[in-house]
């Protein structure tokens, strides 16, 4: 659509379509804010008002089928993409017609393989995990990924960096480079170059500026190509300027400064040499916004997500009977080598994973050289193994995450929160993120206070995931089974170290036997054979510890003790719990972690609430404070099978 | 000869405490040489070969498939040369692991159970430690049991004394059975009766004492010691102390403290363990109009004698109004039952369920010139012996000695009886301790501003 008369004056910079739709960003940046000034948008935003040819330039080099990345600043990088003005300025005015449903908001959009995070820097790992997912695609698909030069402060991006050079990813890295982070001058913060750091891991830099379109259009898309060609990451610093404050009146630099710029802005520039054309294109953009904006005032607001309805109805029970004694680390390696034999999309990493050592606790012995590509070890990089995990599960892969021990999991923290749990809700229930992280945790081996806890807490009710905590009365190659079946979110499944050992058996001690509910991740109960006494709550590595309780119980005291262990603590079906403690009006809540603020804290409210009836409650659980290393101590700070006895016999002392 | 030396698993990893012996690498009988591995074993993280130690002949102790205990032999090495010499060629090299076919998921069966019984079957029947000692006291035929998956003492003694009417005969020898609690082995279970006798069932309260006092099945050794303390008038001492003070808060309170020093007697037994409780909970017996309850102050090592003396009032007064709750009755780990006020000269205390021991207090004994009192403590001796116990005693005798001393000193200080001020505060206030009787001809002393109110 070139204008003829275009053609007989000095050839602008750049062919006009692109010009058109830096303009329409610009107006669109334009009307959010006057919007915002309105009441009608929430929160803030971040306008790229001086940055619109960084998502002009990304969105001419990439082709279908590639995916792009994008921070708090992604308007730009959007519209670029899709040219989907009316589902942006909805979106932002929080209507179900936004291209999130009017769930994400400002910076959380997704469309046309296009995700962006107001998380800085989380973003990069899971841009790596999908151009991981291109790869293993073999189409040729490009990941590329808009990260600030304030945001070269977060060390997901080095993580990142790292792995795309290390396996030959298809990672594209644009660099806005606005010499800002919010109010910091670059220089308060930044040591050493911006292309050193990328060459430091043997990535081709470049770098380049939007004050000449055409030579940006050309750098980036000569970057692209190069990605697409020989399947490596590149690294593209775009210098470029921002016009407006970072998001809404917090503009502290120099006017002097921000005026010099805007003389050499570019579409500046364009609208003083083409002043008709600039005004034909100005006049189109409006007239596109203002239908926009009226066809979304007149949308509904977003609805609430629905949140998953746990099940009602009595509690089925049924008895299930495992085959044989393997060991529970026999039977994982036996659930992963299945799935990864059944389904091509699953794929394990972690550190140390790969043959002949097969994991720290030996669950992925051989598997690498079975599967290879399929079965991976990272670096020590426990923020990138789970957005790997990430990005890899947004490209339609089933990624396993092992985290070596428990404790790693606080490095990973972000990816669980602000990027696997938020997906599937801030963009519109487009994703959902079948994201399995699995962990060893729990003491009794003496590892010390940062290798030994129990530290699941800390990820429970986290809405849109899942926690797991697996046992050997169940078999965990079914648990595994029923997860990669059915997974439709991120999934934390905790494995106790002393499971790794124990033998699989649904053998109950006598007088006992073992039940489960039909749920796909059932609660397990030890059933006494005589009308129960009282309640033993617990999950994971506790189960053997309440099995010897309600044994010695019952020789010792005579007391009948029902144990109720959920494999799912979260999201919590408390109907088993409530249908015991029914009977029994007594609890007692084992747990291996310190329990201030723990599951059982939990449970104990949801029985206050609901029992219909009062029941004496006892917590057993380890002081608050750091795990011992030293062995003896470490025994007399967990509690076992003894603390529950005596839990048991004082919510069962006054004969009530 | 040299004396055999054993090949034992070693300690590979810590989470193994047992290994899978997965074949023997040598023949039973075969010489090795030192370092030369016998036998590949599998932990949870790894299977590895196990060298020998020696060079001699071996002689295989496992079968392949045992789960062997780390830190056990597998094997022994002998230095014999009668051993039979293996046919001169070194063994074959260890054939390479067996590939296991990839394990697909196990199968597993579930069946739904409706409300259907735990069923008992051979070896899964459980009996409780008292209802085995019943059945083999009676020399009853466990088969008697059979459908029944947990078996209790009472439902044994349900078999020996099947639902007795009353006025029964005692012959053929039944067994009285006025209550279906364990046995206690000292003895405690009522023998067969000597005469005709009527059953008069419980009172619902008698039954709540009974279970609370029970001694938890048979796990409870009992044990007694009982110290004679001599005193020039405890009681006499703190009926005086303007604190208010009472006897059994005192002893709350120096118990506490005390058993902090024996933690063994503030714990409970189960399965070879001594369970110590992290915190001192002491209960104290009450006897009256609402039955025998035991409220407890918990903490009490870590509070005031101020602080257990109010507890302890709180606690009578809730027993009084009837209205003392579960939590004040539960969490006791140590009880005190004191019932010098009923001049008991010594008691044999029963052991609380979930509690190591418990301290009776006698009746203060005048004789000649002087008086005492007896403390007895009633202990679990599995976890403690008579020396601890009476050391624990004379510990606390002389804590309470000491508390005699000086009770009587600032009640040798004459004080208002109303506001408790001493003379010497009241005189700097410029008043005057004012002595007069009261009806009953004892002495008061009222301080001049108390009786200006009048
Ligand atoms: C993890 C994280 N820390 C801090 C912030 C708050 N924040 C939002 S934007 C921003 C500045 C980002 O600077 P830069 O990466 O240079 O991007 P620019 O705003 O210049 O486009 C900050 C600090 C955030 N969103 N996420």
């Amino acid at each position: 659509m070139t204008q003829p008369e275009l053609l007989a004056r000095p050839a602008p910079p750049a062919p006009a379509p692109l010009y058109r739709q830096a303009f329409l960003i610009r107006a669109v940046e334009e009307r959010l804010l006057q919007l915002f000034g309105q009441g009608k948008l929430f929160g803030t935003v971040h306008t790229c008002i001086g940055q619109e040819w960084t998502g002009v330039a990304a969105a001419d080099a990439l082709l279908d089928g590639d995916t792009v990345f994008s921070n708090h600043r992604c308007h730009g990088h959007y519209l670029a993409w899709t040219d989907d003005a009316d589902g942006l300025i909805a979106e932002l005015m929080g209507r179900q017609t936004g291209v999130c449903a009017g769930r994400g908001g400002s910076q959380h959009l997704c469309g046309r393989g296009f995700f962006s995070n107001g998380i800085q820097g989380g973003i990069v790992p899971v841009a790596a995990g999908l151009a991981l997912a291109h790869k293993l695609a073999g189409k040729g698909g490009v990941s590329a990924v808009f990260i600030g030069d304030g945001t070269l402060g977060e060390g997901a991006v080095y993580e990142s960096l790292n792995v795309a050079s290390r396996w030959d990813l298809p990672l594209l890295v644009l660099l806005e480079n606005n010499r800002y982070a919010q109010s910091t001058p670059q220089d308060q913060t930044l040591a050493g170059e911006i292309p050193a750091r990328a060459e430091a891991f043997g990535i081709e830099a470049s770098r380049t500026g939007t004050e000449n379109p055409a030579r940006l259009l050309a750098d980036v898309a000569r970057a692209a190509n190069g990605v697409r060609a020989d399947g490596r990451p590149r690294f593209v610093v775009i210098d470029t300027y921002r016009l407006m404050a970072h998001s809404k009146g917090d503009d502290d630099r120099d006017p002097a400064e921000v005026a010099e710029y805007r003389e050499r802005d570019p579409l500046t520039r364009f609208a003083r040499d083409y002043p008709a054309e600039a005004g034909e294109m100005a006049a189109a953009a409006a007239a596109r916004i203002d239908a926009a904006v009226a066809k979304a005032d007149a949308a509904p607001w977003t609805t609430p997500n629905e949140a998953e309805p746990l099940p009602t109805g009595p509690v089925r029970w049924s008895r299930t009977e495992v085959a044989g004694e393997e060991r529970a680390v026999a039977r994982l390696h036996a659930a992963f080598r299945h799935a990864l034999a059944a389904d091509d999309r699953v794929v394990l990493i972690g550190e140390d994973i790969e043959g002949p050592y097969g994991g720290a606790f030996k669950v992925t012995k051989n598997l690498s050289a079975e599967f290879p590509g399929r079965v991976r070890n990272t670096p020590i990089s426990e923020a990138a193994i789970v957005g790997v995990g990430n990005g890899l599960a947004l490209g339609g892969y089933l990624p396993v995450c092992e985290i070596m021990f428990g404790d790693f999991l606080g490095l990973a923290f972000d990816q669980l929160l602000n990027h696997a749990a938020k997906f599937r809700y801030m963009y519109g229930g487009k994703v959902n993120t079948p994201l399995v992280v699995r962990t060893p945790m729990g003491g009794r081996r003496g590892y010390g206070p940062t290798h030994s806890q129990s530290i699941e807490k800390h990820f429970l009710g986290i809405p849109d995931t899942r926690v797991l905590a697996l046992h050997a009365r169940f078999d965990p190659a079914e648990v595994y089974a029923r997860l990669f079946a059915t997974i439709d979110r991120p999934t934390l499944v905790v494995e106790n170290k002393l499971l790794y050992g124990a033998k699989v058996t649904h053998a109950a001690p006598a007088g006992f036997v073992y039940e489960h509910t039909d749920e796909p991740f059932p609660t397990t109960r030890l059933r006494p054979g005589a009308d129960p006494d009282v309640t033993v709550l617990c999950y994971g590595g506790m189960l053997p510890e309440a099995e010897a309780a309600a044994a010695a119980l019952f020789d010792e005291h005579e007391v009948a003790a029902e144990v109720i262990c959920p494999t799912q603590l979260y999201p919590f079906d408390p109907r088993p719990l409530l249908e015991s403690v029914g009977r029994t009006g007594r609890l007692v809540i084992a747990e291996e972690g310190p329990g201030f603020a723990a599951f059982g804290a939990e449970a104990a409210a949801v029985v206050a609430e609901r029992a219909g009836r009062p029941v004496r409650v006892r917590r057993v659980s380890p002081p608050e404070a750091p795990i011992p290393a030293c062995g003896p101590l470490e025994k007399t700070w967990l509690p076992g099978a003894a603390h529950i006895v005596g839990g048991v016999l004082e919510v069962t002392a006054d004969g009530r | 000869m040299a004396a055999d030396t054993p090949v034992v698993v070693p300690h590979e990893s810590v989470n193994d405490e047992t290994v899978k012996l997965l074949r023997w690498l040598v023949a039973d009988g075969q010489r090795v040489s030192a370092g030369e591995d016998v036998a590949e074993v599998e932990g949870s993280k790894a299977t590895f070969n196990v060298p020998s130690p020696r060079p001699g002949v071996v002689r295989l102790l496992a079968r392949v498939g045992d789960e062997v205990a780390v830190g056990a032999a597998l094997c022994v090495v002998s230095a014999t040369d009668a051993a039979p010499q293996a046919n001169g060629q070194a063994h074959a090299p260890p054939p390479p692991p067996p590939v296991r076919p990839a394990a697909p998921p196990p199968v597993v069966e579930s069946r739904p159970v409706a409300a259907q019984p735990v069923l008992a079957g051979p070896g899964t029947q459980r009996f409780s430690k008292a209802a085995l000692e019943l059945v083999q006291q009676h020399r009853l035929d466990p088969e008697l049991f059979r459908g029944a998956a947990l078996v209790r003492a009472r439902d044994v003694l349900a078999r020996v004394a099947p639902a007795a009417p009353a006025h029964r005969q005692p012959d053929p020898p039944p067994v009285a059975v006025p209550e279906p609690e364990p046995a206690r082995p000292a003895g405690g279970v009522p023998g067969p009766a000597n005469g005709p006798f009527d059953e008069v069932p419980l009172s619902r309260q008698k039954q709540t004492e009974n279970r609370y006092l029970r001694q938890g099945g048979a796990h409870v050794i009992p044990s007694q010691v009982t110290i004679l303390v001599p005193t020039a008038g405890l009681r006499d001492a703190l009926a005086e102390d303007p604190a208010g003070l009472s006897a059994t808060a005192l002893i709350v309170f120096e118990v506490g403290r005390l058993l902090r020093r024996y933690p063994d007697l503030n714990a409970f037994y189960t399965s070879r363990t001594s369970c110590r409780y992290r915190e001192v909970n002491v209960g104290f017996a009450v006897a009256g109009e609402y039955g025998l309850k035991v409220p407890v102050v918990r903490g009490a090592d870590t509070k005031s004698a101020g602080k257990v003396a109010e507890d302890v009032r709180e606690l009578l007064a809730a027993y009084a109004g009837n209205t003392l709750l579960p939590e004040h009755l539960s969490g006791g780990t140590f009880t005190v039952s004191d019932l010098s006020g009923e001049g008991v000269f010594a008691l044999n205390p029963l052991i609380v369920r979930g509690q190591a021991a418990i301290l009776g207090v006698g009746a203060e004994v005048r004789h000649g010139g002087g008086a005492t009192f007896s403390l007895t403590l009633s202990f679990d001796h599995q976890l403690a012996d008579g020396l601890q116990a009476s050391r624990f005693l004379s510990d606390l005798a002389a804590r309470l000695r000491h508390h005699e001393s000086t009770l009587r000193r600032p009640a040798a200080v004459p004080t208002c009886s109303r506001c408790g001020r001493t003379v010497r505060e009241v005189r700097r206030l410029n008043g005057h301790l004012l002595q007069t009787v009261d009806e009953a001809g004892g002495v008061v002393r009222v301080c001049t501003s108390c009786a200006a109110g009048f």
